[in-house]
């Protein structure tokens, strides 16, 4: 493990691999020091950010030097299913050129991978979900990002698939689009937590319709 | 009662202190931009620091009272305007009084002000537009008032600076050696700099990395070379690689940049940026305690 200071609020903590950032955010946030604000894991880093009013540099470093990590508190959840139609798709075309596969092999691939969250971020509750499969790999971004990608589009580039929560401009490349609400940031909701394991299903058209606009549990 | 927005004014935001607790969903701690300004807005009215005040940016918004309302507006020192009489003084209280519009114009220098009023709005935080209430208690207010903090003298701005992540990407020195200017693409998200492209060292010109957590005064450095430092709304995570990190003492000098003005970088160490966070604290502490004590 190594830690860093972020700025002179944050600091950023190195455990290892992916695993070891989730087991010791876990453990970090079970901790919960008073001066302790957010733990944000991002693939094999995690930010601490703390109060500065109350806690010094040194004595967060002391606090993350010697937090006792064990394995996992959170009991294996079996994945979260997305629903996706990949009729609602901008730029399968691109992919298929990118990559040599047929259009229904890209689904198929894109289909037949268990993803882990890697990170939420870039715009509130966007899921950073790895790894694609070997031969969804190295599609690059759009030359030009779209102003607006809709909520709900899913997108893919390097390593990464994601699902946009909230319209925004992207870059990514859309290959299909779920019905399903991921993020209501108003009211809270945010179902996604990094660590957890996501698969996708295909629905059709008349599935995506009668989904439109249902939240992803409950 | 409330006060009725006629005109939002180009970003109009209420603001707290901020809310962390929910960086790991994406969600920026936000707040004010400028703390030290909100903290002594609210001071001046005799307000607790989080008191909701309204962040408003370059040009202000119109507001009209529908009952008497002690107000201040503090930050950059705005120009005001009631019809009828004399125009309030920015770092003064006043009250607005039943049927007055106020209107707060443009400011000469800085970005932001903080239009605070006794007891705080009690609406929620969200981007002002036309026809909004913003719901306040009925007060007056003697005439208080405050020389400005966020009045700096004319020249470039220096913004101190931690080593950032990827400081060994860049060139040593590099940064603090040039002089950049605001860009007009600046908000509350990030301050965008122009000037000569920023290079990468030798060996991590197609260096690329995965995205980590990043925070509020995080100099990140895009692939056409170009710096953008994370504001208090910026993203939680960032994959360009950050030479530096502006400290903390100097965020609030950050969000009063203004497109065009010139900044600077100089590296302190981590007791510098601590020695200067405390310093700040304390000053800030000792204004608000002498306006508890004159009022």
């Amino acid at each position: 493990m190594t830690a860093e200071p972020l700025g002179d609020q944050t600091v950023l903590v190195r455990p290892g691999d992916e695993a070891a950032a989730v087991a010791w955010g876990e453990a970090a946030r079970h901790s919960a020091p008073a001066w302790l604000h957010d733990v944000v894991v991002a693939y094999t880093a995690v930010g601490v950010h703390f109060d500065a009013d109350r806690v010094s540099l040194a004595d967060v470093f002391a606090w993350a030097n010697s937090l006792e990590v064990v394995a996992s508190r959170r009991p294996e959840s079996p994945p979260v299913a997305i629903p996706v139609c990949y009729e609602r798709q901008l730029d399968l075309a691109r992919v298929v050129s990118f990559t040599g596969l047929t259009a229904d092999a890209v689904v198929a691939a894109h289909l037949g991978t268990t993803y882990t969250v890697y990170a939420i971020g870039f715009v509130p509750g966007f899921p950073y979900l790895g790894y694609l499969p070997d031969v969804l790999q190295g599609v690059p971004r759009l030359s030009s990002p779209r102003l607006r990608v809709e909520p709900g589009s899913v997108g893919l580039t390097g390593r990464q698939t994601g699902v946009y929560p909230i319209a925004r401009p992207g870059g990514w490349n859309l290959v299909g689009r779920t019905p399903l609400t991921l993020v209501d940031v108003a009211a809270g909701y945010f179902p996604l937590r990094v660590g957890m394991a996501v698969t996708f299903s295909r629905i059709d058209e008349a599935e995506f319709t009668r989904l439109d606009g249902t939240r992803l549990s409950g | 009662m409330s006060l009725r927005v006629e005109s939002p004014g180009l970003f109009s935001l209420p603001v707290g202190l901020g809310r962390p607790g929910r960086r790991a969903l994406g969600v920026p701690a936000g707040g004010a931009a400028d703390r030290a300004a909100h903290t002594l807005a609210n001071a001046l009215l005799g307000n607790r620091p989080e008191a909701v005040t309204l962040e408003v940016t370059l040009a202000g918004p119109t507001l009209t009272a529908d009952a008497p309302t002690a107000c201040v507006v503090f930050g950059a020192p705005f120009e005001l305007a009631v019809a009828g009489r004399a125009p309030p003084t920015a770092g003064t209280t006043f009250t607005l009084r039943r049927g007055e519009t106020l209107r707060i114009l443009g400011t000469p220098a800085g970005v932001r002000g903080t239009l605070a009023v006794s007891g705080g709005f009690r609406s929620a935080p969200e981007l002002l537009r036309a026809g909004d209430l913003l719901d306040c208690e009925p007060s007056t207010a003697a005439g208080r008032a405050l020389p400005f903090v966020s009045l700096r003298p004319p020249g470039d701005v220096t913004l101190r600076v931690l080593p950032g992540a990827q400081a060994d990407w860049f060139e040593p020195g590099a940064l603090e050696a040039r002089r950049f200017t605001v860009a007009a693409a600046s908000n509350r998200m990030g301050v965008r700099l122009l000037g000569d492209p920023l290079p990468r060292g030798a060996g991590r010109r197609a260096s690329e990395m995965a995205s980590e957590p990043v925070a509020a005064g995080a100099v990140q450095v895009a692939n056409d070379g170009a710096p953008i430092v994370l504001g208090v709304d910026g993203q939680t995570i960032g994959g360009y690689p950050r030479p530096a990190h502006v400290v903390r003492a100097d965020l609030d000098r950050l969000a009063q940049l203004r497109p065009g003005d010139g900044v600077r970088f100089r590296a302190v160490t981590v007791i510098e940026a601590e020695q200067a966070a405390r310093a700040a604290a304390a000053e800030l502490a000792d204004w608000c305690r002498r306006l508890a004590w004159a009022g």
